[in-house]
């Protein structure tokens, strides 16, 4: 009864969205629950090849072609002004993908319960922007639907709280900052424009995070528990070390469905196949967020970082022994933050013009602001106004401070245990600093 | 133990919204750079109000104006504002000033159109209590109305404009302030550089412009025309110089203007239009369509203050 009402609410969540994408949830679950069963019984990999390129064709016509207009190669849109017709279609096609080949693999028993299967795909929490569920621990767990305790509604409300805190507080700051950086509005010189291209690295995390925090914790007060997508990824030493800490689940998911049977299937080149197996994985990736040049960039650009991660590895270990810990971390993660946000670069502009811009700005211009009012601050907020300049200040002391207590911050307010005190700062500060007359959406809706 | 916690935390929590709610609106009172918290809180007392959106704000120095006019004149106008704006910084003027004897209201094509300008909520949060600013923020901003009911989100709503304000209130509490920063209402316009490259003139208007006349700006109008007619006080509607250039982007300009033209002779309220200023050829007098430099602001308001003390010396005669 528990996972009916569970899924029908689902359905009538996305339902707010688009009724199609209801319809098509119902379509893909039915046709991929059955499918998952004939595999399990009759291995046949034809089949399973053809399933699998079924869901991925579903996958690219929803998502990358426009009906009105064609196929969509441009680049994200950052002013999300509708849903994707299609709403969640890129996470339960990857778990529909993940189920299809582990029961064609005898790893998991195909689910004897339809509703299990379509709660799986359409789960309320996670359906929009995931986190992606292996199909193994989520089933079984939909099988057996655990009754929510005192301390599950507890952390459940505590993670939620956390999740709005990072979206309104700091993400919906930071994103006029970053809207006006990429939109190129006021001339800014090298590291004001360097700054508003790190800080929508910033942004996206709060937001992204701050999203599956809302997720996990909607999860938790029915009981549920969702997988961790993200580890303090602004603790990475390196990229590899980033990719481990940020978007785990779809990570995870490339990793086992793609990037382990490349690596296997080509692991007489040795570290060759490793390079190869990542180049492959990140193409893919940057071609689920999407289909435009400057995706294929980022993708490249993370190939191209990697590469050298693994080429020069035994090196580099060398040198961390050589150097002191207290030096060698925090320029390791001063680099790693600084790549990541070169990267991020392409994934954010509209067109590989406005990325061209964008660096043609941070290079051309003398790099150092003289005065720091003028050139640096005023360029960042859009005025230089004290009223400008104060919301700007708390702005970043509001951020810098979150991520150097994130991990207290989370031990304290995510515990079973209620801290009035952390509560009562967060509730203040969420009270006093939030932004509530102009939230932005949630950036990865619209992947 | 964990239900007490949560009442604990809940009871903390409104209480301290509660004070903070308290704090801001005091705090916000003591401000004297907000133009409504200063009216109320010092008998400005001024023969003329200038009103309007920031045209005006930028453009009417008050000291030099009443060199020219020999009558004390305040700025009272504000960027952004729409006519119903206006009519609440009138209303609250009115409620701790004597009445002025003229208010020179701004009004141009793009003032009756919903598209330009707005109605600024955050500037009366702290003024929720007067009726006329509930009722008419309730019209123009029902999701705020709505949230105003919760202890401090009246502010937290807006904090982004609030908060700086707020502090600043307290400082000038503290510090015992009398004056606002800009005593007599104007404020020179900070044209930078950029300003140029981001709203070149002509391209405000790429795709030329048809004017749309909205009823409730329409309403506002009268109704502040109504207030002046109430408080027996001289309205004057006036439009400064339009860059040159612009004006045949402005595809519905003259009609426009001749419905406010209506408007007004129904009302037995002059409307002075500055159309053939030669000021308006020379781009170095504007840094927008309608806002003009600071050397383009002595222009106008010297023209002005000649213009009225024409009319002020025949109103004697």
């Amino acid at each position: 009864m528990k996972l009916l009402i569970i899924t029908f609410a689902s359905l009538i969540f996305i339902g707010f969205y688009s009724w199609f994408s209801v319809v098509f949830i119902l379509i893909s679950s039915c046709i991929n629950f059955y499918f998952g069963k004939y595999l399990s019984l009759n291995k046949k990999k034809s089949v399973l090849i053809s399933t699998v390129l079924t869901n991925t064709f579903f996958l690219f016509v929803l998502k990358y072609f426009n009906f009105s207009q064609g196929l969509n190669l441009g680049a994200a849109n950052f002013q999300i002004s509708s849903i994707a017709v299609a709403l969640g279609i890129s996470y339960y096609t990857l778990q529909n993908i993940a189920y299809l080949i582990e029961t064609y693999n005898d790893r998991i028993k195909p689910t004897d319960n339809i509703f299990q299967y379509i709660c799986f795909n359409a789960f309320f929490p996670k359906v929009t922007c995931g986190p992606i569920e292996s199909p193994k621990l989520f089933l079984k767990t939909l099988g057996n639907l655990p009754i929510a305790s005192k301390e599950d509604w507890i952390c459940g409300i505590q993670r939620i709280g956390i999740g709005l805190f990072k979206k309104m507080v700091i993400a919906d700051r930071i994103a006029p900052i970053v809207s006006r950086t990429y939109e190129l509005d006021v001339p800014s010189q090298g590291f004001t424009t360097w700054i508003g291209i790190c800080l929508f690295t910033v942004q996206l995390y709060f937001d992204f995070s701050g999203y599956i925090d809302i997720a996990m914790g909607s999860a938790r007060l029915l009981g549920i528990r969702l997988t961790e997508n993200f580890n303090h990824p602004f603790r990475a030493t390196s990229i590899s070390d980033f990719w481990r800490r940020w978007h785990i689940t779809l990570f995870d998911w490339i990793k086992l469905y793609l990037y382990f049977p490349i690596v296997y299937y080509f692991r007489s080149y040795k570290k060759w196949s490793v390079i190869f197996g990542l180049g492959i994985v990140f193409l893919l990736s940057g071609l689920w967020h999407g289909i435009g040049l400057t995706f294929l960039t980022w993708a490249c650009l993370h190939i191209l970082f990697i590469t050298y991660e693994v080429l020069t590895k035994q090196k580099r270990k060398k040198y961390a022994k050589k150097i002191s810990s207290y030096i060698y971390t925090p320029i390791s993660i001063f680099i790693t933050f600084n790549l990541v946000c070169f990267s991020e670069l392409f994934f954010r502009s509209k067109s590989m013009t406005n990325a061209f811009a964008l660096l043609e700005r941070t290079f051309t211009f003398s790099f150092f602001p003289k005065n720091w009012t003028i050139d640096f601050w005023a360029p960042l907020i859009g005025g230089g106004s004290q009223e400008h300049l104060f919301n700007i200040y708390c702005t970043f002391i509001i951020f810098i401070l979150f991520i150097i207590f994130e991990k207290t911050i989370y031990q304290k307010a995510i515990s079973k245990k209620i801290n009035i005190l952390v509560w009562l700062i967060l509730f203040l500060v969420f009270f006093v600093f939030g932004i509530f007359e102009s939230g932005e959406e949630f950036i990865y809706l619209q992947f | 133990m964990i239900f007490k916690k949560i009442a604990i935390l809940l009871i903390l929590l409104f209480s301290i919204l509660f004070v903070l709610e308290k704090t801001y609106t005091f705090a916000l009172n003591q401000n004297k750079n907000i133009k409504t918290s200063y009216v109320l809180s010092n008998n400005t007392n001024a023969d003329l109000l200038i009103l309007g959106p920031c045209e005006p704000f930028w453009m009417i120095n008050p000291d030099q104006l009443d060199k020219i006019t020999n009558i004390e004149s305040y700025n009272l106008s504000l960027s952004h504002s729409n006519f119903a704006d206006n009519l609440l910084h009138l209303h609250l003027y009115l409620k701790n000033n004597t009445k002025p004897k003229y208010i020179l209201l701004y009004i141009t094509p793009e003032s009756m159109d919903e598209r330009y300008n707005t109605f600024n909520t955050y500037r009366f949060a702290h003024h929720l209590s007067d009726t006329l600013i509930n009722k008419t923020v309730k019209e123009f901003d029902a999701s705020y109305y709505k949230y105003s009911q919760i202890p401090f989100m009246p502010y937290a709503y807006y904090s982004n404009l609030i908060n700086f304000n707020a502090l600043q209130g307290l400082k000038h509490y503290f510090t015992n302030k009398k004056e606002p920063k800009r005593k007599n209402g104007y404020q020179p316009p900070i044209v930078q550089d950029w300003h140029y490259r981001l709203q070149n003139f002509v391209d405000l208007y790429p795709d030329q412009v048809n004017f749309n006349w909205s009823e409730r700006r329409e309403k506002y109008l009268k109704e502040i025309i109504s207030l002046a007619k109430e408080k027996n006080i001289q309205l004057m509607l006036y439009e400064s110089p339009v860059f040159e250039m612009a004006k045949p982007h402005q595809v519905n300009r003259y009609e426009t203007l001749d419905r406010i033209q209506e408007i007004a002779d129904q009302n037995n309220v002059p409307f002075y239009i500055f159309d053939d200023m030669e000021m308006a050829k020379d781009q170095s007098n504007f840094f927008s369509t309608l806002n003009t430099t600071v050397k383009g602001s002595v222009i106008f308001t010297d023209t002005l203050g000649h213009h009225l003390k024409n009319i002020l010396q025949q109103s004697k005669n």
